[in-house]
């Protein structure tokens, strides 16, 4: 019995693991023309063969047409050389991929002067075959690419004006407009004809274009920003202005500010008609003694209003714009300590408050002064401890005590208090002072942070 | 055969495998198919249509991802193009594991680096903002992932320990600022375990003990006994060594029973006072001057019971039986407090003046007080008492030994031969009805009364038989004729099996007396005199 199981499994097995079968060969286009089975590959033309199914696809004409054409625009091949403005502005291998893909797409959705040759087909299938000759191909391209330098060159000249007339957005958007123009030939060594012979397009174009985009000068106010850390309670507004390199304003710019406190932040502004735009400086707290504020045109803006094609936007990206920087300082409070410190309403020191305090402000940076009118800040402290309860000669007392920090002028810009700090002592009086060591801890881990986000 | 199988079996399932690897690689998922090509080269490594079949499906995939890459990086979409990179670098580390290298695009490098360089940097300033806001979740993740691409991204690894840490450091000092010490505690012990140098935690668990500490010990001076065990506890529970929080502790939770205890000794609830002192030197070992006072409770809450046992007429010896037993049962238990006298001298002289008449004898009552401290009497009396040791009861009884006979035809005939067997019975018992009572020394009262009775009995019933007992049959007898009784065989057999053994009358008293005598001394032991 359990032989037959055995030889059953093993025959089951051998039936599971059989190929399935062969399917018969198609030979449905065996009787279709040379070009089906093989595209032409005749040196004077570029090629398109296209198929589509006829089954269940009322448009297999047009989708064999559109695979005829792709695949003739395919051939045709984009070449950057060597003079180009991609070569001569240094944009990387990948750049120049991205390049080659993006005038293939546009040939392709351009493409004309191509010729039906033949089309063929049987009961499943629809062929047809394309052909554009080579030279009729380069007569459209000249044509394209002079159509293109005379659009670009007659936008570089309104750029060029509004730039003397000192209308700078204009002059970028036509700088943009003529740049797009001739897009598709930027690959291309596009040649002009001067006075003094032939001469390269697009490298100047590009250059003419860095060029108005680097003559933007930002002007601050200050050559150092000084901030006294703490003293800003509202937002401030610094006026920065924009002007070209005769110093006539620059209005319309986009501009960018970033701050070196606040990473990932950054504020848009425009130049109004003086080529001044405002920058708005939050209450803020710096880590550190020194700080910048940089400012630059914003590039990116000004390409993605002017302009959709990727393109462009994939080559000004590449342009590095001027960016200006204003240095800021900043300057540490300076606080004096007026602390009055009781046990049981009499006087005490050394009870270690006053060191921890000056200790917690020095670690974060500000100053100490014992002079008041030096001092921006003024921490005044009242402490006095009080008796509690007692048993079996162990005495407990409370703490009370009021922080109060006022300015410059004397206004009170923070009041805390805290009250019923316990102390506990083989006495009122060392109760008392046991009691400050609870104020310490207090002071450090609650009064001391709160202080720091109040005021700064 | 089984070897054979699955060896076949395998060999059909990497054959399937890479079938399905041609169908997916036809219809243009690379991925897959490699995938699968992967799966038939760890069945059958090293196969050759395999490994091809994975380089060719695993190149194909590689340049796939490499297009897409190099379409992300162009649309600067930087974090497609690194992850892209990085998902691809496993694919191919995993197809060089199984010895297949492919062929790699190294300009995907540069755009990886150059995305990182852009990419990373945004996303470090996002963390720094992000920190700055205080959002220390959003921090974590964008420094987290900063980190799985490039550890050592700048300060990365700074950053993330401190937006792991610092909402537990803030939660903490949020609890310490609310005054709830302990949960301040905790969290801080969260940091200091991931980092115990994380900026001053570990001073401030110190801190938040020392408080909590503080806190126990206002209430141990306020005497909020309760709140002070809850807080010194705490303490004492993370810090044993703290100076001082153990005694305070042990204060804390026994200072209240101690001062109940002296209360109770004062008012004579001795008893009581014992049990709390006991507890306390249980807990705290010697706490004050409860061990002193622990003893001058024991001595006060002293119980001595006279134990007066009744008469059994014409049973004397039974009674002496039942008096030994309940003083040993009582004994047993070992209470501190219990006492037991016994007067066999002047015993029925003391029953009949305690039990006889209506109300108890003062003047008796007050000798046994005066003269021998009693507290309580003990009375037992005894209603009816009966112990019967049975005879033996011997019964000849009439029965067939059937014996088969085999014939000369081969049938089986039986020849049943009347015998005679002995059948024995026998029954002891022993019962009692009595009762006891605790009566006051003090002034007669009946602190304990109960009737109680008991009932012991046990029998034997066998029959022993010379013969064979398998063939042994009863009869039965019908108009003085005997004939076999096949229907009471068993009936017979269980007769033959059964024991001859029978507990003895005084077997049965003795644990009659021991049923008793335990129900009483449980209800004198837990009677309670404060009570």
């Amino acid at each position: 019995m359990k032989f037959y199981t055995s030889v059953i499994l093993v025959l089951s097995l051998i039936y599971s693991c059989s190929p399935g079968r062969k399917v018969q060969e198609n030979n449905l286009i065996s009787e279709a023309p040379s070009w089906v089975r093989q595209t032409p590959n005749a040196a004077d033309s570029y090629h398109g063969v296209g198929m589509a199914l006829k089954s269940n696809q009322q448009d297999y004409r047009e989708r064999a047409r559109q695979s005829a054409l792709s695949e003739l625009a395919a051939s045709i091949s984009v070449t950057v050389s060597a003079s180009s403005v991609l070569h001569q502005f240094e944009f990387d291998n990948n750049y120049s991929e991205f390049f080659r893909d993006q005038i293939k797409m546009s040939t392709r959705q351009q493409l004309e002067g191509f010729e039906l040759v033949e089309n063929w087909e049987n009961e499943e299938q629809y062929w047809v075959y394309y052909r554009l000759s080579k030279t009729k191909w380069e007569q459209i391209r000249q044509e394209r690419i002079n159509r293109a330098l005379t659009q670009s060159q007659a936008a570089l000249e309104q750029a060029r004006s509004f730039s003397e007339q000192g209308k700078k957005a204009d002059a970028i958007r036509f700088y943009i407009q003529s740049l797009e123009a001739v897009r598709n030939f930027l690959g291309d060594e596009l040649t002009i004809a001067t006075e003094t012979g032939n001469k390269s397009y697009a490298p100047a174009l590009m250059a003419d274009f860095i060029n108005e985009i680097r003559d933007l000068k930002f002007v601050f106010p200050f050559e150092t920003l000084r901030f006294k850390q703490g003293a800003l309670q509202n937002t401030t507004t610094l006026d920065v202005k924009v002007t070209d390199q005769k110093g006539n304003p620059a209005a319309g710019i986009p501009v960018i500010t970033k701050f070196s406190w606040m990473p990932a932040s950054e504020q848009v502004s425009f130049t109004n008609a003086n080529g001044v735009f405002s920058i708005n400086i939050d209450k803020f707290k710096s880590g550190s003694s020194n700080g910048q504020i940089s400012s630059a045109p914003d590039l990116q803006w000004l390409v993605e209003n002017n302009s959709e094609d990727m393109l462009i936007h994939k080559l000004i990206d590449g342009i590095k714009v001027n960016t200006f920087i204003l240095p800021v300082e900043f300057i540490p409070a300076v606080f004096h300590l007026s602390l009055t410190e009781k046990n049981l309403g009499k006087m005490v020191s050394n009870t270690g408050l006053e060191d921890e305090i000056q200790k917690l402000f020095l670690q974060e940076g500000f100053k100490l002064t014992t002079a008041i009118d030096d001092a921006d800040y003024l921490l005044e402290a009242d402490i006095d401890t009080f008796t509690g309860n007692e048993r079996n000669n162990r005495f407990s007392t409370n703490l009370n005590a009021t922080f109060v920090i006022k300015n410059k002028h004397h206004t009170i810009v923070y009041s805390r208090s805290v009250e019923n700090l316990p102390g506990l002592g083989d006495s009122y009086a060392s109760a008392g002072l046991n009691a400050y060591r609870s104020l310490l801890s207090t002071y450090r881990i609650t009064v001391y942070p709160d202080i720091l986000r109040t005021l700064f | 055969m089984i070897f054979i199988l699955l060896l076949m079996a395998a060999g059909c399932t990497v054959k399937k495998l890479a079938k399905q690897a041609v169908q997916f690689e036809q219809a243009g998922m690379f991925k897959d198919a490699a995938g699968l090509y992967l799966q038939a080269l760890a069945l059958k490594p090293g196969a050759f249509e395999y490994k091809t079949g994975l380089k060719r499906t695993g190149q194909l995939y590689l340049d796939e991802s490499v297009a897409a890459i190099t379409s992300a990086y162009n649309r600067n979409d930087y974090q497609t193009t690194i992850y892209g990179y990085r998902s691809m670098q496993d694919f191919a580390s995993t197809v060089r594991s199984a010895g297949v290298d492919l062929d790699f695009d190294y300009s995907t490098e540069r755009m990886y680096e150059k995305a990182c360089e852009v990419y990373l940097s945004e996303r470090y300033e996002l963390g720094q903002k992000l920190l700055n806001e205080q959002s220390f979740g959003e921090a974590e993740k964008v420094f987290s992932e900063i980190h799985s691409i490039q550890p050592e991204y700048k300060d990365t690894r700074n950053y993330l320990l401190t937006s792991t840490l610092e909402p537990l450091y803030q939660k903490g000092s949020n609890h310490f600022s609310r005054r709830n010490f302990m949960n301040a505690y905790k969290e801080w012990e969260k940091v200091y375990q991931k980092n115990p140098d994380y900026k001053d935690v570990k001073m401030r668990m110190q801190e938040a003990l020392d408080e909590r500490y503080k806190e126990g010990t206002l209430w141990l001076i306020e005497e909020d006994f309760d709140a002070a065990a809850a807080a010194l506890g705490e303490v004492y529970q993370i810090a044993p060594d703290y100076p001082d929080v153990k005694a305070r502790y042990m204060e804390a939770r026994n200072e209240p029973i101690y001062r109940t205890s002296k209360e109770n000794l004062k008012t004579g609830k001795c008893r009581t006072a014992y049990f709390g002192f006991e507890s306390i030197i249980k807990d705290a070992g010697n706490y004050k001057e409860t061990k002193v006072l622990k003893d001058e409770a024991l001595n006060c809450a002293q119980f001595p019971v006279a134990v007066l046992v009744g008469a059994m007429p014409q049973h004397n010896a039974d009674a002496a039986e039942f008096e030994a037993a309940l003083t040993n049962r009582l004994l047993s238990y070992n209470d501190p407090f219990l006492k037991i006298h016994q007067f066999p001298d002047m015993n029925s002289k003391f029953f009949q003046a305690v039990a006889s008449s209506r109300s108890p004898d003062r003047k008796k009552l007050k000798e046994l007080t005066d003269t021998y401290g009693i507290k309580a009497i003990l009375m037992i009396s005894f209603a009816e008492y009966e112990k019967n040791e049975g005879k033996l009861q011997k019964f000849s009884r009439t029965g067939f030994e059937r014996q088969p006979v085999r014939k000369t035809n081969g049938e089986t005939s039986y020849y049943d031969h009347q015998v005679s067997y002995t059948e024995y019975l026998k029954q002891n018992k022993a019962s009692l009805e009595m009762s006891y009572q605790l009566v006051s020394a003090a002034n007669g009262q009946i602190l304990l009364s109960q009737r109680l009775t008991g009932n012991k009995e046990d029998q034997t019933n066998y029959a022993t038989y010379q013969g064979n007992q398998k063939n042994l049959y009863p009869a039965k007898e019908i108009n003085n004729t005997y004939s076999i009784d096949l229907k009471n065989y068993h009936s017979l057999q269980k007769l033959l099996k059964s024991d001859d053994r029978i507990q003895s009358a005084d077997q049965l008293r003795d644990d009659l007396f021991e049923d008793l005598s335990k129900k009483i001394a449980k209800a004198v032991i837990e009677f309670n005199p404060e009570k």
